[in-house]
């Protein structure tokens, strides 16, 4: 041990390229000390990185989680210090794999490495890490982990255009279970929500219902969150007016956003493309002057834009459609060609079902390993809860039964106290 | 067609005025009696200014001698005075009306007889209560009469005295044009069922009100339902709530409204007794011809020409534009159904309108649903869309299973966060603070 503790007392002064002649499988340990007592730099990470490669937790017993926790900070220190973002990654996606148990574990090195992704513009690095949804964590990840890796985890993935997967992390941060206040993490969410929602739906959606009472008073209580609320509002349905579309889109244009600008300006795009998705509905040919309007474009670029949009549409399969340009401009729309009758589809389905008979099966196990306590708990917060509306209820009774027979003064009276008892519940 | 251009909520300006010159107040009116007639005569005289004088002179006739309502005819006597200048009071009226109150209610004070038995007492109380209430609706003092009535419900000990409670109150709140109350002492009625089965005439009472509720409560299917298959005869319908020819007007408007082409021929065209009423509006009886038939242009023309007096009725007037959106709307659907194409030019003939008006109301029945179609803009033509049950259903399906798998997911992973005490608290306050630093980090390109 001695001679440990010499050594981390050194390495502080000592260049880690002296580790070139330590063997990190042999003498991991001391390997280890001394990146932790040294202040790594970008050009030394490569040992650290050489030490992660090798690193296991069954084989080296010692390291505790809060070492490399530990590690963790100090990486992400370093990184904003020296802008070596995209130099760290390497590590922490290799550390990650490493401590976690299953790959929908959440670690609490996901949030830092989904920053640094971030911060380094290297969204598709994080690919794999988002491919698998977070499923469970251990006691050495906290809230704040959870909710800054799933925000973090929602822009990577706007960035990657997975629009579906950002709408659901940021649906889980925002229905997060919350206590009397809610984090601003939450509120910033909320605001990508909005927008990715009308992104991929064309309309609001609707948060859980097992969102907390506490968030939707945050939410309205929040300055920054109004104009999203008034965006949110007037998406309330799908709407396939000419007049009401040209109004949103417009509305959609001009919104001003500090932090969302980009987002914002994806959201308008999919916006104006959803309506020309919907007149495909409605429409068998039309002309581009006629699809300008129904954007609310005017001008002489109106229809070079539209059919610009009309092409990249084709190409993604949105729309199917023949482009004529005699009389000036003309789309024949036809329907998808899709007919769901090949093996793709059985294909699909069967992936499906699978998936959710799994997930029964996780249901069921969950079920059987879940703590009573919290289950005897739960129940006792439910039942208060249900006494409580009871008591409301019966009040109300009381009270007509008050008015209805003003002799009988029992009902009121038994009104007031029960009353008092309410609010004393409610307080606590 | 102007139909969409009329405002509903201007009462002082009628912009067809010039249609009620036809129009026969003094047998409309006799067609009611009582507070119904007195109703409707009031919301003629204040919603329509050609017939106001006219309705406000019925009105004082009908208010001196159904009733002792001294304060609406001193008012309506007074509005009549400033359109006419004619000075009359009938002073003599008001104070044989007052001399007669007074005389009615002191037989109602000395009719209390003393007794010990509790449950004399309560009938006692009961016809007292009674009394008064039917004195005070007398009066035009509804709401009071209400009171009375309603104090009645504790009193009541039979069944059968419920029952007329029950009704006076619905009678009180029906004049009061409170839907939501009348209904629920329907279902309070209609909960003894010993008692509607032997007395038919409540039950069609009943039957009455619950018909126009629904009207008021733009419920057209069960109204439409309800008048269609109503069973009296045309001599028992009690006037004081409704007219046999509202019961054709109603009845028929609704069902135009609600129900399919073929309910339409079994449950109104060849139905015997509902016909009974239908003669009585011939106007109605051709209009659901026309639809039926498919004849649009005389359909709308029909429409056009009854507006006026429909606009006339208390019950009607609010939803006159909503029930002329749905018809049309219903029209454009049938005239659609058999076809696989349809020329629009043609279409927009036999609608009377320009093509691209017939357009824009297309496009609103398609984004409904209502219409299966597509339309080429550029040649005109609608096009029938044939669904693909078949894809919709793997479309939907496919759709479905992502969601449930999300669902789920998200609310196992939430659950694991309540149990392992994974909560937003105020103790990680720090968090928050730290939080707003972290989220700083945005990146810039996202464009």
């Amino acid at each position: 041990m001695k001679t440990n503790e010499t050594v981390v007392f050194a390495g502080r002064h000592m260049n880690l390229e002296n580790l070139e002649n330590l063997d990190p499988v042999q003498n991991a340990q001391l390997y280890y000390q001394y990146i932790c007592n040294s202040i790594p730099t970008k050009s030394t990470l490569k040992y650290i990185y050489r030490f992660v490669k090798n690193y296991h937790p069954s084989i080296f017993k010692f390291l505790r989680l809060e070492d490399i926790k530990s590690l963790g900070k100090t990486l992400d220190e370093l990184a904003f210090k020296e802008n070596a973002h995209i130099n760290i990654l390497k590590i922490l996606k290799e550390l990650i794999k490493k401590i976690q148990t299953s790959p929908h574990n959440l670690t609490f090195l996901h949030p830092i490495f989904a920053k640094h992704c971030l911060l380094a513009k290297t969204y598709s690095y994080a690919k794999d890490i988002l491919s698998y949804d977070i499923e469970d964590f251990d006691s050495h990840v906290n809230i704040l982990d959870f909710l800054l890796y799933h925000y973090y985890g929602g822009m990577l993935a706007i960035g990657l255009s997975d629009y579906n997967k950002a709408l659901t992390y940021f649906r889980r941060v925002i229905s997060s279970p919350c206590e009397k206040v809610a984090s601003a993490i939450m509120i910033e969410s909320y605001k990508k929500y909005v927008l990715v929602s009308i992104l991929l739906h064309g309309k609001k959606q609707q948060l859980p219902s097992y969102t907390d009472d506490d968030v939707y008073k945050n939410l309205s209580k929040s300055e920054h969150c109004k104009k999203y609320k008034d965006l949110e509002n007037s998406f309330s349905s799908l709407s396939s007016e000419m007049n009401m579309n040209v109004i949103r889109i417009k509305k959609l244009s001009n919104f001003k956003s500090k932090n969302n600008k980009g987002l914002v300006k994806q959201t308008t795009r999919a916006y104006t493309r959803k309506v020309i998705q919907k007149l495909t509905q409605t429409y068998v040919t039309m002309s581009f002057e006629e699809i300008a309007k129904e954007i609310g474009l005017e001008g002489e670029n109106a229809n070079k834009i539209v059919e610009r949009h009309l092409l990249s549409m084709i190409e993604n399969n949105e729309i199917f459609a023949y482009i004529n340009h005699s009389n000036g401009g003309m789309v024949s729309f036809y329907d998808d060609p899709e007919r769901y009758n090949n093996n793709d589809t059985m294909e699909k389905i069967n992936d499906c079902i699978k998936a959710i008979s799994e997930l029964n099966d996780k249901v069921l196990e969950y079920n059987s390993i879940i703590n009573k306590k919290h289950i005897v708990d739960a129940t006792k917060r439910m039942k208060e809860i249900k006494k409580n509306i009871d008591k409301t209820v019966s009040n109300e009774d009381s009270i007509e039964q008050g008015f209805e027979f003003p002799g009988v003064l029992m009902g009121l009276d038994e009104y007031n106290i029960s009353d008092d008892d309410n609010e004393r519940d409610f307080r606590i | 067609m102007e139909i969409d251009k009329m405002n509903i909520d201007d009462n002082e300006v009628h912009p067809t005025d010039s249609k009620y010159k036809s129009f026969d107040l003094e047998n409309y009116a006799a067609n009611y009696k009582g507070r119904n007639r007195i109703n409707r005569l009031i919301f003629i005289a204040n919603s329509c200014n050609q017939l106001s004088v006219q309705a406000l002179k019925l009105l004082l006739k009908y208010i001196k001698e159904d009733t002792y309502d001294i304060n609406n005819y001193l008012k309506y006597q007074e509005k009549y005075q400033n359109i006419t200048n004619d000075p009359t009071i009938d002073i003599e009226w008001t104070e044989k009306v007052k001399k007669l109150i007074n005389e009615e209610q002191k037989k109602i004070d000395s009719s209390v007889t003393p007794t010990n038995d509790i449950d004399l007492k309560r009938e006692n109380i009961r016809l007292l209560n009674k009394m008064q209430g039917d004195l005070c609706y007398k009066c035009g003092n509804i709401k009071d009469a209400q009171k009375y009535y309603n104090k009645n419900k504790d009193f009541s000990n039979t069944s059968q005295h419920l029952i007329e409670t029950y009704v006076d109150l619905i009678k009180t709140y029906f004049d009061q044009l409170d839907e939501m109350n009348v209904k629920t002492y329907i279902t309070k009625i209609e909960s003894k069922t010993s008692e509607t089965k032997k007395n038919t005439d409540l039950k069609n009472i009943m039957k009455c009100y619950t018909g126009l509720c629904n009207v008021r409560q733009k419920n057209y299917k069960s109204a439409a339902r309800i008048f269609t298959e109503i069973d009296i005869e045309l001599n028992d319908i009690n006037p004081e709530i409704i007219a046999p020819n509202d019961i054709a007007i109603y009845g028929g408007l609704c069902a135009l409204v609600a129900f399919t082409r073929s309910e339409l021929k079994n449950k109104v065209i060849e139905n015997t007794k509902f016909k009974t009423f239908l003669e009585l509006e011939p106007q109605i009886l051709d209009l659901i011809k026309a639809f039926y038939n498919s004849k649009y242009i005389t359909m709308l023309e029909i429409l056009d020409s009854i507006k006026s007096s429909l606009l006339l009725d208390i019950h009607l007037k609010a939803h006159v534009e909503d029930l002329y959106k749905i018809i049309n709307e219903k029209a454009f659907v049938q005239y659609f159904s058999p076809f696989q194409t349809v020329d629009m030019n043609k279409m927009a003939k036999s609608f009377n309108m320009s093509v691209t008006e017939l357009q824009e109301k297309l496009v609103k029945l398609i984004a409904s649903n209502s219409i299966k179609a597509r339309i080429d803009s550029h040649n005109k033509i609608l096009y029938a869309k044939r669904a693909d049950q078949r894809n919709n259903l793997f479309r939907k399906t496919l759709k479905l299973g992502e969601e449930n798998k999300q669902i789920i997911n998200d609310l196992l992973l939430r659950m694991k966060m309540e149990e392992k005490k994974m909560i937003v608290t105020k103790n990680n306050n720090e968090n928050k603070i730290q939080g707003q630093l972290h989220l700083q980090v945005r990146p810039g390109n996202l464009s």
